[in-house]
């Protein structure tokens, strides 16, 4: 040993340049326990001024060490991949000359494999469904909705029905929905399957969700049932030329909560008449949206009709192609306001929103205003649309929105095919001040309770009046810039059933009305009311 | 007195036409049985296929059984199908229905369909997953016989994989291994293996199947080393001002060996500014490639090949000259009279380049005035072809730039801001019909009757044409371009098999010569080559 050391020594003193090149050793395992990963890529990165450059790559055994050797000094990141695991990149390791950075660890998070199998109404397995994986997304507006996860998991099945679904993240999702969609081919007899949820429902709102394991591991068994249920609806489009189009279609439940996107069932037809049919629809009340087209600016174009899906089939929808409208809007202050500092409307953020789902899905145009306070939206395709919260500052509020006149404050406004509409949106000052507590039976304030603040009847349709939040250390919250008028201001406690999407879902918070106290409040004072919080459940 | 008794006879009259339209139509009942395990099979479609007679249609319940209700007197082919079983028309069963008669014990027997399983694995036996797997039968391809997928499956993150509903056969199971997975020497890849675990096509091993599972366990992928292939495009690449230091090309390597099944694989690239030097580390396995350099930009592609042979070492100073893809121009002219027939499907112009890598065949639609503009042409030798026409037209003529080529070999210049394709389609195509009988005078049904050109068109594969003969062993065939041919009927014939001119030559002196001429039409009577 002592020779070793010696031998080692002289080496050292020698000339070392180039000699004593710099290594990187390490181990990629599992998080936590540190068990060794069998079979994970191991990938050098050198980071230098002008970028990256590879340097090499490794694969563990089931020690799961690497080492890579004769490297110059420098910096450098290594990256770990291993199936059934998050990937993971280490820190930067500098390198000089002759080091040997010993002990690297890089854990990789384990993730979850859904596995189970698809059957038809004949209890047999359906082969080359395609089954995807679902989470709820919390849009804006109060509205959740299932959509596919991202990265997309998606997967067919095989002859026995068979599919798995790995590489789930349960950091990333609590919850997975399964969605089954049949296989594009149609069946012998000409019936089609509609889109099903796991374990055996059209509707998803009753489809089940499938907890995550933490640490991963896999999640057996998750069957669904498919049945040839639904009616066909047929139509077309009208329109005055015959210029050849391609035409996607969307069919969307009227009901907000259901999203269906039957594109791929569409079949179109370009031999003059626009034919389309849509097979395996169930019952309800939907919006047929035909695109038309894309606007670079404002996106999707389309035109829509109402359809009422029942028992039979639907064998002569029209749908006429309209042209878009447009928008001629204008901020307006209220006359006889006097504000301390000058709105410079140019600067207002004003995006306006779909109320309802679209192929543009929920964000609309956003509005370019000018000096003089006037801004347009071209090419509207028709929709009900409102203005997220403009976050005005000093007192300023929206009081009202007229379209063309008409009072929309409430309501939403839409753009009318082939005219041109104009959109008043009137600010007004000074708006008031909410000063509220939330407390609990027991008279003690809530810190991180939550508030909904309703306006009147007719204003609750508008989210911008409409004002949540939570509260405070001490359960107290203030709410700025409010539209004078009646309120009504109802608390709940520090619970997750209360979270962001409850809070802006009218129909659940309505139910809580009667535990909310009535308020007043005037413009530039402040009102100051406290609240027992409504019960959970 | 004599009005009464006329009104009587007539009402009876009618009323005996009735009642004898309802007792026509008879019943066919049965059952549908697994023919390995002699169990029942469930949600079978089954159907009276009988040309000239409405189909009736029903599906089996759980006892297997099945009625055929109002179904014609008349001889009737009874067709079962279900995914997962044969569709084999030896077990279709013949029934002769009388008028208004109940026929009850047909027995129809399925065979599963087969399915290969198994397992990929990398050089250390872990799973490897994502991995394409292709059940591969030889069949004929564009009048050629080569290896055609039958089935394909991706391997599961166990690595398993299953390729199913396969008709019996001797298959090739070939693995394209996905690309996130390295062998452990570093300095190689894994690259596309033949069962059992071969990357020499010689070596593979033939997986024959009948009915059923067949497991054909772990297929362990084979790896090669890497080699650096360096070199130079060559032409010049439009300046990007926005993009720092290099232009993201793209090379693909296709195999040009003699091997039924080519591979190819691609590999991003950074080819330097300055310079216009590239660096690339493949592992593909040794032989002749042709290397097939292509830079998109938004408004126009740069494509061009060149052969190279990979071996042992790295390959240095690979120069690949690229050139800016054309602007095609078509127009399609009608000559004749107009065609009768409708089109189901949309016209539409296929072009595939003969010398650059397969990806780039493309089709363009044809507008409703015949006009139609062909993308992603480059200067090179394409073969063209026109699908969707009506029954009685052909393509009669191809002028590219106002002079006459040939479909099949249209060589696209370069240096030309916008080249004029014009095709000519006619419908004064010649008419044959006939009839085929077998070796004993009888009518031949579902024979294939083939129209093979004569020596010096049989590149053009668009010539070639085919129809099948109805149960009395008739058959029609319009939109014949005139010419010589020989006419053969087969009784069975593998798909594809009839663009085949080095199969057809082998039945050449078996067959009737006919002239088409334009406009013509004629009688034949053939004999079917079992």
């Amino acid at each position: 040993m002592k020779l070793l050391v010696f031998l080692m020594a002289i080496a050292l003193c020698g000339n070392a340049t180039a000699q004593i090149s710099s290594a990187i050793e390490g181990v990629v395992c599992e998080t936590g326990t540190c068990a060794p990963i069998n079979g994970a890529r191991v990938s050098l990165t050198l980071l230098t001024i002008d970028g990256t450059k590879s340097i090499g790559a490794a694969v563990t055994d089931r020690t799961g060490t690497f080492r890579f050797q004769q490297l110059e000094p420098g910096v450098y990141s290594v990256n770990a991949t291993a199936d059934n695991h998050r990937s993971r990149s280490s820190e930067m390791i500098r390198l000089s000359e002759g080091q040997v950075s010993q002990n690297l660890k890089l854990e990789l998070q384990a993730t979850v494999t859904i596995s189970g199998r698809v059957f038809d109404e004949n209890d047999e397995p359906l082969a080359n469904a395609t089954v995807e994986a679902l989470a709820l997304r919390e849009l804006f507006i109060g509205k959740k909705m299932l959509t596919p996860i991202m990265p997309p998991a998606r997967t067919s099945t095989n002859d026995r029905g068979e599919f798995r679904i790995p590489d789930l993240d349960s950091n990333l999702f609590g919850n997975i929905y399964i969605r089954i969609l049949p296989a594009p081919a149609p069946r012998a007899d000409g019936k089609s399957y509609p889109i099903f949820y796991y374990p055996r429902t059209t509707d998803p709102a009753n489809a089940a969700e499938i907890v995550l394991p933490e640490g991963g591991g896999e999640v057996t068994n998750i069957d669904t049932s498919l049945a040839p249920l639904g009616v066909r609806v047929r139509g077309r489009l009208i329109r005055p030329t015959t210029e050849s189009m391609e035409l996607r279609g969307m069919l969307i439940s009227r009901n907000g909560a259901r999203l269906i996107d039957l594109s791929m069932a569409m079949n179109t037809r370009e031999l003059g008449g626009d034919r389309f049919e849509l097979s395996a629809v169930m019952p309800g009340a939907y919006d047929l949206y035909i695109i038309t087209g894309i606007d670079p600016k404002t996106g999707f174009q389309w035109v829509r009709t109402s359809i009422y899906v029942g028992t039979e089939d639907l064998d002569d929808v029209r749908v006429t192609l309209t042209p878009t409208g447009t928008i001629h809007g204008r901020i307006v202050i209220e006359p006889g306001v006097v504000a301390s500092a000058p709105l410079d409307v140019s600067s207002i953020y004003l995006q306006a929103f779909y109320a309802e789902h679209t192929p543009a899905s929920w964000s609309g145009p956003r509005a370019s205003i000018g000096k003089d306070g006037t801004f347009s939206f071209e090419h509207l395709s028709e929709a009900t649309l409102f203005f997220g919260d403009p976050s005005l500052t000093d007192g300023w509020y929206i009081s009202a929105i007229r379209l063309d006149g008409e009072d929309v404050t409430g309501k939403g406004f839409s753009s009318t095919p082939g005219k041109e509409s104009n959109l008043e949106v009137r600010l007004n000052h000074p708006g008031g001040t909410v000063n509220g507590v939330i407390k609990d039976g027991l008279d003690k304030p809530i810190p991180g309770g939550r508030f909904v603040l309703l306006p009147a009847a007719p204003l609750r349709g508008n989210p911008i009046f409409v004002k949540t939040g939570a509260a405070y250390d001490r359960g107290a919250f203030t709410i700025e810039n409010v539209a004078p008028g009646d309120y009504t201001l109802i608390g709940f406690p520090d619970d997750d059933t209360f979270n962001p999407v409850f809070l802006r879902t009218l129909e659940l918070v309505e139910k809580y009305e009667s535990y909310g106290k009535r308020i007043h409040v005037n413009g530039g004072q402040a009102t100051e009311v406290t609240v027992v919080a409504a019960p959970p459940g | 007195m004599r009005g009464k008794v006329h009104i009587i006879v007539v009402v009876v009259l009618l009323y005996g036409a009735v009642f004898a339209q309802t007792a026509q139509v008879g019943t066919i009942e049965g059952i549908v049985v697994d023919s390995v395990t002699n169990s029942p099979i469930i949600g079978v479609v089954v159907r009276t296929a009988n040309p000239g007679l409405p189909d009736s249609t029903a599906t089996t319940n759980r006892e297997g059984r099945f009625v055929l209700a109002g179904v014609s007197p008349g001889e009737h082919r009874i067709v079962a199908t279900k995914p997962g079983f044969l569709n084999d028309s030896s077990a279709n069963v013949r029934v002769v229905l009388d008028t208004g008669q109940q026929i009850q014990s047909v027995v129809y027997r399925m065979t599963p369909a087969g399915v290969i399983t198994g397992r990929v694995v990398d050089d250390e036996g872990r799973p490897m997953r994502g991995a394409q797997v292709q059940a591969l039968a030889f069949g004929y391809r564009e009048g050629k016989r080569q290896l055609v997928p039958q089935g394909t499956a991706a391997t599961n993150d166990r690595g398993e994989f299953r390729v199913f509903w396969l008709d019996p056969g001797a298959y090739h199971v070939v693995v394209n291994p996905s690309g996130w997975y390295i062998p452990t020497n570093t300095d190689s890849r894994f690259i596309m293996t033949y069962y059992p675990g071969t990357s020499d096509f010689q070596k593979s091993e033939i997986v024959r199947i009948a009915s059923g599972e067949h497991d054909v366990r772990a297929i362990q992928m084979a790896s090669t080393p890497t080699r650096n292939i360096r070199g130079r495009i060559v032409g010049a690449i439009p300046e990007r001002p926005d993009i720092p230091q290099t232009y993201n090309f793209a090379i693909t390597l296709q195999s040009l060996a003699e091997v039924p099944y080519a591979s190819s694989a691609e590999f991003p690239i950074m080819v330097d500014r300055t310079t216009q030097q590239f660096e690339l580390k493949a592992g593909v396995e040794p032989g002749p490639y042709r290397a097939i350099a292509r830079y998109r930009t938004p408004f126009a592609t740069f494509v061009g090949s060149t052969k190279i042979n990979i071996d042992r070492d790295d390959l240095e100073d690979v120069q690949i000259p690229i050139q800016k893809n054309l602007s095609v121009q078509g127009q399609v002219k009608f000559e004749g009279t107009q065609s009768t027939g409708t089109r189901d499907t949309p016209l539409s112009v296929t072009y595939v380049p003969d010398q650059l890598s397969a990806d780039l065949t493309a089709t363009a639609s044809v507008r409703d005035d015949g006009r139609f503009a062909l993308e992603s042409v480059f200067p090179n030798r394409y073969s063209v072809h026109l699908k969707g026409l009506p029954d009685d037209a052909y393509l009669a003529g191809v002028s590219v730039q106002s002079r006459d080529a040939e479909p099949d070999s249209i060589q696209f210049p370069s240096g030309v801001a916008n080249v004029n394709l014009t095709l000519t389609v006619k419908h004064d195509g010649g008419k044959v019909s006939g009839i085929v009988t077998n070796a004993e005078g009888q009518p031949q049904t579902g024979a294939t009757i083939v129209f093979f050109p004569e020596a010096a068109f049989r590149s053009r594969l668009d010539l070639y044409k085919n129809a099948e003969s109805n149960n009395k062993g008739a058959f029609l065939i319009r939109g014949l371009a005139p010419g010589n041919y020989t006419v053969l009927a087969f009784r069975h014939l593998e798909s594809g098999a009839f663009q085949s001119s080095s199969f057809l030559q082998d039945f050449e002196d078996q067959g009737v010569r006919l002239a088409v001429i334009s406009g013509g039409d004629s009688q034949l009577s053939l004999t079917s080559i079992p």
